[in-house]
C-alpha cells in the first residue's frame, strides 16, 4: 500500500494500516519500510472481529491463486517480512469517510486476495468531486 | 457511489490501538476530517 500512498493523498485521502502481532513487531516493520503513514496494532484482535474479517486454512495455502499471487509480489520486489500472530488471518481494506461513512469495503477470501487498489481511487475521487 | 454511516465504520471508530511508538490512536480520528484507507495486513510486509 506503501506504493500507493501519493495517489490516494492525491485523491483526497490518507493511508493507515493495521496489523496483528505487538508494538515491537510493528516497530520493525516500521523501520525496515521506512512507511510514514499510521500503523496501528490489534494486539487483542478487536478492530479484525468488528470488520469481520476472514480465515484462511491449510487448504488455501495450495491453491493456485495463492502460488500466483506470491510471484506477482515476488516479481514486483516485495518481500513478506514477518507473519503474524495468526498466519491465517486473512485481511481487508475500508475506505470511511468523515462521519463514519463507509465509502467501500473489502473482505480477502484467500491470500493473495487484496483489494483493487484502483476502485478505492476511484470512490475517493467520486467523494472529492460530491464533497467539494 | 453507496455509502453507508452504520455499522462497521461506526464500530471500528471507537477502537483504539497503539502505533510502534505506543501511543494510542482512536481509528476514528483517522477519518474525523478526510477520507482514510484502512487497510487490514494479513502479514507485515
Amino acid at each position: 500500500m506503501r506504493d500507493y500512498e501519493p495517489e490516494i493523498r492525491g485523491a483526497g485521502g490518507s493511508v493507515a494500516a493495521v496489523g496483528l502481532g505487538d508494538v515491537n513487531y510493528a516497530r520493525d516493520f516500521r523501520e525496515q519500510t521506512g512507511i510514514t503513514f499510521p500503523l496501528l496494532v490489534d494486539e487483542k484482535r478487536m478492530a479484525y472481529k468488528v470488520a469481520e474479517l476472514k480465515h484462511a486454512s491449510l487448504l488455501h495455502l495450495f491453491r493456485r491463486r495463492n502460488f500466483r499471487a506470491r510471484n506477482v509480489a515476488q516479481a514486483d520486489g516485495h518481500r513478506q517480512y514477518k507473519m503474524g500472530t495468526d498466519p491465517f488471518q486473512l485481511g481487508g481494506a475500508f475506505v470511511i469517510a468523515p462521519g463514519n461513512t463507509e465509502l467501500f469495503a473489502y473482505t480477502s477470501e484467500t491470500f493473495g486476495d487484496n483489494a483493487p487498489v484502483s476502485e478505492m481511487l476511484d470512490v475517493l475521487r467520486r467523494y472529492s468531486r460530491i464533497s467539494s | 457511489m453507496t455509502t453507508s454511516d452504520s455499522g462497521i465504520a461506526s464500530d471500528l471508530a471507537p477502537i483504539d490501538l497503539a502505533n510502534p511508538d505506543g501511543e494510542r490512536i482512536m481509528l476514528g480520528s483517522l477519518w474525523e476530517t478526510e477520507p482514510a484507507v484502512l487497510v487490514f495486513l494479513r502479514h507485515y510486509g
